[in-house]
């Protein structure tokens, strides 16, 4: 049997085949669900991205960006030719041509104009939002990982956390809905019927009737949700800093919030900035929340005109338009093939964002956990 | 320990006693108060957020139960003014009208099988009618809207002219395009019978809009022939009027009586609203003409209240229903009556099996009407409605009908089965993928292929649920309803499927929403199977493949169950893909259907959150129920969630 | 306990720094019937003739016209269906008075596929098909198929007033889907051949679906006075409306340009449908 002297020899048969097959199968699970993500991927963007991406530099239309969801307005002349634009363009091309015959004129909502109020307003509850979570979230973290130790009732805390990271959005929706958007304090001149409890300040009330439909609602919602989010993950990268850094920190005579503030916490930045990243991607795609609590559906202003206008307070409660929720507006549109770009063109843009936010978040993670090891 | 400058700093740490030690040590003097600030600051934050988090279960329990008081108080006065009576009655009418309706479409399939050709000159006949007619409006319209004069008349004469030559003109096959789907054999059909059906019309444009006697002739011809059918169908109507006569009565009856039960509530709920704003107002020192402006609207309202005899009231419900016995018995030997004078002569195989589903019907009928009799002769107006029976009219409730002009019912049960029956199919799907995949990316792929796959997968958790709906609203639910009609996928249960939205599209999407959680999840599993086990296995011989499944695989079972529940979880929750392309069909899907019920459009206990919220008022029954959805919704996710822990806690110890 | 103190006066801070309610702001919500083609465009016109003003809209249902004029979250609702007496009740027990303005006329539309042979309905057969006792197109002298129900979502004007006009105020059937908007109606029947729905008259006229007329009257301008399922569209407002919204209403509701992007729309302008009316009845 001169064949067989290299028993290490890779054998060709059936059985080598069986495994090869079946090695192939767990391949193909892998791959077919990255082509599904391909396939949608592309699917938006082949159908998005010519509303905002143009062939000559900056290649981006910034229009689409920078200016607010407009009306389309569509009519055709006596020899059928086919007329479209925006509702702006439309008032000076009228007075420019007064005599142009104008027959079976529509209009169509939001498919001209940009995305630039719903993008404002989505990184304005962002904002907000993260402001909130974090200020709460990272010091909440501190405490639960330098000030206290792993005993019964933090572990049980630790875990209820944990568990809430879980609960569907539309829960935390509800609640916010309930607490910030009827039950909220506020301060009033007159007390509203509604209002659940009040106290007399001076000449005005705190009155618990809540914030309405407004952006602090919203981000307050949001924050809520992402809490325990941020928390779990803020803790687990300060738990990563090695013990011996602040053994060594309080050996050199350093009180413990100096020690938190020189030896922990810079060595756990990476780790926090991740998780920051991380609840950004994850509040920004959220739609049932600011559904229940934040947006309208058509705004006349930019947010910021009634920080202006009217003061902090004024535009911290006032409703904001959102990207997600602006996309299930468009969802619903007419099926007109002159509402399509703008359909598309908000989704990809949109898709874009929360994905660039997630993409910097997994090369983010990627590079700590490279490079602390200890 | 005892050094420790500030009290409560943990004493059950784990950090080293000598570190401990020298810190307490440390801390004695002056740097006491800013220590203690800042970890007041961290620990007031942290007790924040466990606070608020606490506070959103208090919140929801408070708001969500708060329910269950309420729906009893309205399960009562339902019981009380006779609502529940009457829908009892209304059930058996839902079952023979069924029966009705199976007969009835039979008898129509047998005529359009015997008759087609005659039908399709009369259906021919009014396609011409209405087009005709349609003709008639516009010109009429145009007509009126002119002045008085020779213009005007000229205008009617041409116009009449116009139609006439119009239906002359009318494409034959625009009709027969038409028909095709009506009697999908036009083959059948005689060139006479359509030839027929256009002299008709011609003569009905030219007759001011007359119908021709030729029609009514055929029609009476085919009810001669169809004449024992026809008798049966006709009997068996008669047969249910006495019931349906019984539930008319009945139904205004006791709805009277509930609205005024529900507007005197409500009327109490106003005087308590008003005593308490009265109060207050005195107390804060109003104006008088304030003050009397609310004690007149109280007075006002106080004499609002309506007057009610229940008592009396419901000893007539119970008295009307002393002959539901004998309208049943009635109902049931007439309809047997009546199905045995059906013709044997049926010659369509549709409406034979009809009849024959008819028939089962009526026999199931019988069974569950001598349940009912019962269920309605011992119903009685004043037992109380308990806590047991208003948990299980909410949690095992058929329906969930809002915003009714009759009873609002909350039964949660068609939301829970449309959302585990699109969660479980979803599951399916992503399941074996993302288990595959893990197990790939794991096991056998090169550390650089794995090394781009698995990032590439934990990306696609990062798409918007909204934009997914969307993407299944513009483009994957015409595509999948596409698909279903080829005969190369008609294997697969459900297919063709009618419904664009349904389970298997809201499925497919939350699929590819699990399948990146359940990936990262098992592949960590995966990752916490010793090394020691893989090379013992290979060590042993066996192949890569045998290793990964027999060994690998088993050895991160657990892990791999917590990651397939936490993907249950994450399904569940998911508002806006179910939302948007799941059908919101408030009804229990039809499981008679086998596998096909994901073909079947489904409601979900996320969307009908996102569905109601905008109409239910502060505070309202309606406001209640939908946070006692949320309640159960929350319940589901912390029971997953804490099992996963635990699971996942013992595997790492 | 410093830092709850801190963010108290911060708190305090931004509440003292709360404004009255602008004069020049209006917040309309309520109905998507007419918040989701109508307002919008109405809005847009009157904000050129108006720069100061400053409107929003949010359009998810009539119900939330009454829900949120009761909050004081909206200064104008926007309805499709005249308001509830128990919506009503709530606003008289806190001494609250509901004005109510017709916004336009509407007709509702009941729209089948384009390849249905179905042609007119009679109310008993809509009233069938919606409470789900009739569920074969072939009783209804169609194709024998199951017919698949579409209506809209609970907190819709549309999905009362149908009831009301249509079903002589009966229950829906369950198997009725539910849908968000009368946009996705119209979708879902367009490409399903066994589908039925019912859409405000602005979505009457659109690719593969027709309307089917009821009890023999095709759902026309003209015919207003004989359609069965014709209604009126309403704004409402907490006591006679001041400011902005009042001069906002006044003009939407009787000025000619807001009566043409009625029209344009394909609602019927007040003066016209009154005029049909009084035609109707000469």
């Amino acid at each position: 049997m001169p064949r067989s002297e290299n028993p290490f020899k890779a054998k060709r048969g059936w059985k080598q085949l069986r495994g090869k097959l079946g090695i192939g199968i767990f391949g193909v699970a892998a791959y077919f669900i990255l082509f599904c993500a391909v396939l949608i991927f592309g699917q938006i963007a082949y159908k998005g991205a010519p509303t905002f991406v143009k062939g000559e530099a900056p290649f981006i239309n910034t229009e689409f960006f920078t200016s607010n969801p407009e009306i389309l307005r569509v009519w055709h002349d006596a020899e059928g030719n086919k007329f479209s634009m925006p509702d702006k363009e439309f008032d000076i091309w009228r007075e420019q041509n007064p005599a142009a015959q104008i027959i079976a004129p529509h209009a169509l909502n939001y498919s001209a104009g940009g995305i630039a109020g719903p993008l404002v307003g989505t990184a304005l509850l962002v904002f907000f939002c993260m402001i909130i979570a974090l200020f709460i979230g990272i010091s909440a973290a501190i405490y639960l990982s330098e000030y206290c130790g792993r005993g019964r009732v933090m572990s049980i805390i630790r875990l209820s956390i944990l568990n809430l990271a879980g609960v569907p959005s539309i829960v935390f929706a509800l609640f916010g809905w309930g607490i910030f958007c009827h039950a909220a304090p506020v301060l009033v001149d007159s007390v509203d019927d509604r209002s659940l409890l009040s106290f007399a300040i001076g000449s005005s009330y705190l009155s618990f009737q809540g914030w309405g439909t407004s952006l602090i609602a919203g981000s307050c919602t949001l924050a809520i949700m992402v809490l325990p989010v941020i928390i779990t993950a803020c803790e687990e990268s300060l738990r990563a800093v090695p013990n011996g850094f602040r053994e060594a920190s309080f050996a050199l005579g350093s009180s413990q919030w100096q020690t938190i503030r020189k030896a922990v916490l810079p060595y756990a930045l990476p780790g926090i900035l991740t998780a920051t990243v991380l609840g950004i991607t994850r509040v920004a795609g959220e739609t049932a929340p600011i559904m229940l609590t934040a947006t309208s559906t058509d705004k006349t202003d930019m947010p910021m005109q009634a920080l202006q206008d009217e003061g902090l307070w004024a535009f911290l409660t006032q409703s904001v338009q959102a990207l997600p929720f602006h996309i299930y507006t468009l969802a619903k549109l007419p099926d007109d093939p002159l509402s399509k770009p703008m359909q598309h063109g908000a989704t990809f843009a949109f898709l874009l964002l929360v994905m660039g936010f997630a993409f910097i978040s997994i090369l983010l993670r990627n590079r700590v956990r490279k490079k602390l090891k200890w | 320990m005892q050094f420790h400058g500030v009290p409560d700093a943990d004493a059950k740490s784990k950090l080293s006693p000598s570190f401990k030690g020298k810190r307490g040590w440390r801390l004695m003097g002056l740097n006491i108060t800013t220590d203690g600030a800042v970890k007041g600051f961290f620990g007031g934050n942290a007790y924040l957020a466990i606070l608020v988090l606490l506070f959103i279960c208090i919140f929801l329990l408070r708001s969500g139960l708060g329910f269950v008081p309420g729906y009893r108080v309205e399960l009562g006065e339902a019981r009380s003014s006779g609502i529940e009576l009457t829908n009892k009655v209304r059930y058996e009418l839902t079952g023979y009208t069924a029966i009705l309706a199976r007969a009835n479409q039979a008898f129509i399939a047998e005529k359009r099988h015997r008759f087609g050709e005659q039908e399709s000159t009369i259906y021919l006949y009014e396609e011409f009618e209405a087009l005709i007619d349609d003709n008639f409006e516009d010109a009429i319209e145009e007509y009126t809207d002119l002045d008085e004069g020779i213009q005007k008349t000229a205008t009617g004469e041409k116009l009449r002219k116009d139609i006439a030559k119009a239906c002359h003109k009318i494409p034959e096959e625009e009709l027969l395009l038409a028909i095709s789907r009506r009697l999908p054999d036009l083959t059948q059909i005689s060139p006479e019978a359509k030839q027929q059906a256009v002299t008709l019309a011609q003569e009905y444009a030219i007759n001011d809009a007359e119908t021709p006697d030729a029609i009514d002739e055929v029609n009476t011809r085919i009810n001669e022939e169809m004449g024992q059918f026809h008798a049966v169908i006709k009997k068996l109507k008669a047969a249910g009027k006495q019931l349906r006569d019984l539930e008319a009565i009945l139904t205004k009856h006791t709805g009277e009586t509930d609205r005024i039960l529900k507007l005197n509530r409500q009327t109490s709920e106003s005087i308590y609203a008003l005593e308490n704003g009265l109060k207050k107002a005195n107390k804060r020192g109003d104006s008088p003409d304030t003050i009397t402006a609310i004690e007149q609207r109280l007075h006002k309202t106080k004499n609002s209240f309506i007057e009610i005899d229940t008592e009396k009231r419901i000893q007539s419900v119970y008295a009307k229903i002393e002959s539901h016995d004998a309208i049943l018995d009635k109902l049931v030997s007439e309809s047997t009556a009546a199905f045995d004078l059906l013709p044997d002569n049926i010659q369509n195989e549709k409406s034979a099996t009809t009849i024959a589903q008819a028939r089962i019907l009526t026999d199931e009928f019988k069974i569950i009407i001598t349940q009912q009799k019962q269920n309605i002769s011992s119903w009685r107006h004043d037992e109380k409605v308990n806590l047991l029976s208003t948990l299980s009219a909410y949690f095992f409730g058929s329906q969930w009908q809002t915003g009714s002009p009759w009873q609002n019912t909350y039964g949660l049960l068609p939301l829970l089965t449309g959302s585990l029956l699109v969660a479980g199919v979803s599951l399916l799907i992503a399941v074996p993928l993302s288990i595959g995949s893990a197990v790939y990316v794991n096991q056998f792929a090169h550390p650089r292929e794995a090394g781009l796959i698995k990032p590439a997968i934990e990306f696609i958790q990062a798409i918007p649920s909204v934009v997914l709906g969307l993407f299944g609203v513009l483009v994957l639910a015409g595509l999948l309803k596409d698909w279903s009609h080829s005969p190369l996928l008609s294997w697969i249960p459900g297919f063709p499927i009618t419904e664009r939205l349904n389970v298997l599209l809201a499925a497919l999407l939350l699929a590819f929403m699990a399948a990146p959680t359940i990936f990262t999840l098992a592949e960590d599993a995966l990752n916490n199977v010793p090394k020691a086990f893989t090379e013992a296995s290979l060590a042993m011989g066996a192949t890569k493949l045998q290793t990964a499944i027999k060994v690998v695989l088993p050895a991160a079972l657990s892990g791999i169950i917590a990651a397939i529940m936490l993907g249950f979880g994450r399904v569940v929750g998911e508002t806006m893909v179910v939302l948007m392309v799941a059908g919101n069909k408030a009804e229990i899907p039809n499981f008679s259907e086998g596998l096909g019920v994901i073909g079947q459009p489904v409601h979900t206990m996320t969307s009908i959150i996102a569905q109601e919220y905008g109409e239910v008022s502060e505070g309202s029954l309606h406001w209640q129920a939908l946070f006692m959805v949320g309640l159960v919704l929350f319940t589901i996710s912390l029971i997953i969630n804490s099992t996963c822990q635990r699971v996942l806690n013992k595997k790492s110890k | 306990m410093k830092s709850i103190q801190t963010s108290l006066a911060i708190f305090t801070g931004i509440l003292l720094s709360s404004a009255a309610h602008a004069e020049s702001k209006i917040d309309i919500k309520g109905s998507d019937t007419l918040g989701a083609k109508l307002v919008p465009q109405l809005k847009n016109a009157y904000v050129k003739a108006n720069p100061s003003v400053k409107i929003d809209i949010l359009a998810q249902g009539s119900s939330h016209a009454f829900s949120n004029l009761d909050a004081g979250t909206a200064d104008i609702g926007m309805s499709s269906r005249k308001v509830k007496q128990e919506e009503l009740d709530k606003f008289e027990a806190k001494g609250k008075a509901l004005v109510e303005h017709i916004a336009a006329w509407d007709m509702i539309a009941i729209i089948v596929n384009d390849k249905n042979p179905v042609r007119k309905l009679s109310l008993k057969q809509i009233e069938g098909i919606f409470t789900g006792s009739i569920s074969n197109w072939s009783e209804v002298g169609g194709p024998d198929a199951p017919i698949s129900v579409y209506t809209r979502n609970t907190s819709s004007g549309t999905y009362k007033s149908f009831s009301k006009l249509a079903m002589s105020k009966k229950d829906y059937g369950t198997s009725c889907q539910k849908l968000e908007g009368n946009q996705p109606i119209v979708t879902e029947v367009a490409k399903n051949v066994n589908g039925i729905g019912y859409v405000g008259f602005a979505y009457a006229k659109g690719e593969n679906y027709k309307t089917v007329k009821v009890e023999g009257v095709s759902a026309k301008v003209s015919k207003i006075a004989k359609y069965p399922l014709a209604r009126k569209l309403y704004y409402y407002t907490v006591g006679e409306p001041t400011g902005a919204a009042a001069s906002f209403l006044t003009w939407a509701t009787s000025s000619d340009a807001a009566n043409a992007i009625v029209a344009e729309i394909g609602f019927i302008p007040t003066p016209v449908a009154t005029e049909a009316m009084g035609s109707e009845t000469k």
